[in-house]
């Protein structure tokens, strides 16, 4: 199912993240606040791979108290998986 | 904290404000393109049949060494070259690829579409925001939000000008070394300069932005700091001492506790237990003149 999705993360500086699915494949990834270099980074690094695969490469990344943007970013993917299996 | 100065504490709503202070300038352009933005979570994606356009999801088939291979391409990142990303635009959804030096043959199997809906009051209704259920609650909205903004900035400057004002007005004692906070202060600041290696009077020139950097220049620049931020303590000291409210180096303590930070030494904790008083001032201030603040739609 394609689909946009906008997550609210928590523990880290930006306060939202929102991407598309397409296919399964991850498009228009943009963070809300955070460091803006960092989170522009990922989101280009991100952009055109498999949705899961972005999932397996980010998820525990750590920057302060277990929480981190690329965290949350998988914590948003998976998410929106979830969702569109329901 | 420090040895009582003020000998006499001219009242801070005295103050001349100039109106362009009390102004907040507030961007209908910017507050449109929030909005609009905002319409942007309630996007869909659908397929498309007319020609490729930025921003649209291709779908390609490419057949390369008898093996076909199925690619998306976010057209106009130029991610898959932008050769082959310009002679997409314009096609449609089924259209061969000729072969050419950048690109395999093949075919485009879909193209999709980022569909932004105009924001209605039943999409308003769905951000969830308290109170806002109609486009032109959500524009009032936005519009508070960046006079907030605006007002953040304006009441810094507001606070200067207003504490400038105090000094002016106010009568004080003299401010020198016989003033236990004066010389923590200076003490304290030489400290820092020694831990940063090489000349006091480089390190104090960089550190207050001096551009006369002569030895003797710099020392009174110091002076001057040092006895401008006791008189600017002072100032939130009297504030609020009429509140009944007083601050100690414990609270200074609790903030580098509660920061996880190292603590600083007795000078910089005195440090620490000035800046509350400045902050404690500034937020009177600011507490003051909140309500009257004005907001000015701009195109």
């Amino acid at each position: 199912m394609d689909r946009h999705y906008t997550y609210t993360p928590e523990g880290v500086c930006a306060s939202e993240i929102c991407f598309d699915i397409v296919d399964g494949i991850l498009h228009n990834v943009k963070f809300t606040g955070g460091c803006r270099g960092n989170t522009q980074g990922v989101a280009l690094l991100a952009e055109g791979m498999r949705a899961e695969d972005v999932v397996k490469r980010l998820k525990g990344v750590d920057c302060h108290g277990g929480f981190s943007c690329p965290d949350q970013l998988a914590k948003a993917i998976t998410a929106c998986l979830a969702e569109s299996r329901a | 904290m420090s040895d009582q100065i003020i000998r006499q504490l001219w009242d801070f709503r005295q103050s001349e404000i100039p109106e362009k202070l009390l102004e907040l300038k507030v961007s209908q352009a910017a507050v449109e393109a929030r909005l609009a933005a905002a319409a942007e979570r309630f996007l869909t994606i659908e397929p498309v049949s007319d020609g490729i356009r930025r921003g649209d999801i291709a779908a390609l088939e490419l057949s390369e060494g008898g093996e076909t291979r199925r690619v998306q391409i976010n057209v106009g990142l130029g991610f898959a070259g932008d050769a082959l990303e310009e002679r997409l635009l314009g096609l449609c959804a089924g259209a061969e690829i000729p072969a050419e030096g950048w690109s395999a043959p093949g075919r485009i199997v879909s193209v999709k579409r980022r569909m932004v809906p105009a924001m209605t009051d039943e999409l308003a209704g769905r951000l969830g925001l308290e109170g806002v259920s109609t486009v032109e609650a959500f524009r009032t909205y936005l519009q508070d939000q960046e006079a907030r903004r605006v007002q953040r900035g304006k009441t810094q400057a507001l606070c200067e000008v207003v504490t400038k004002a105090v000094l002016e007005h106010s009568d004080f004692a003299d401010v020198g070394e016989d003033n236990d906070g004066y010389r923590r202060l200076y003490r304290g600041t030489v400290a820092q300069l020694d831990a940063m290696g090489g000349s006091r009077e480089e390190n104090l020139a960089k550190m207050l932005r001096l551009t006369d950097q002569s030895g003797e220049a710099c020392w009174e620049a110091l002076r001057a700091q040092c006895a401008d931020m006791v008189r600017r303590a002072a100032l939130g000291q009297a504030l609020a001492s009429q509140d009944g409210t007083a601050f100690t180096q414990e609270d200074v303590l609790r903030q580098y506790r509660d920061a996880g930070m190292e603590p600083p030494d007795e000078d910089g904790l005195a440090a620490g237990c000035m800046n509350l008083y400045i902050q404690y001032f500034q937020q009177k201030v600011a507490d003051y003149y909140s309500g009257r603040f004005h907001t000015v739609l701009v195109p």
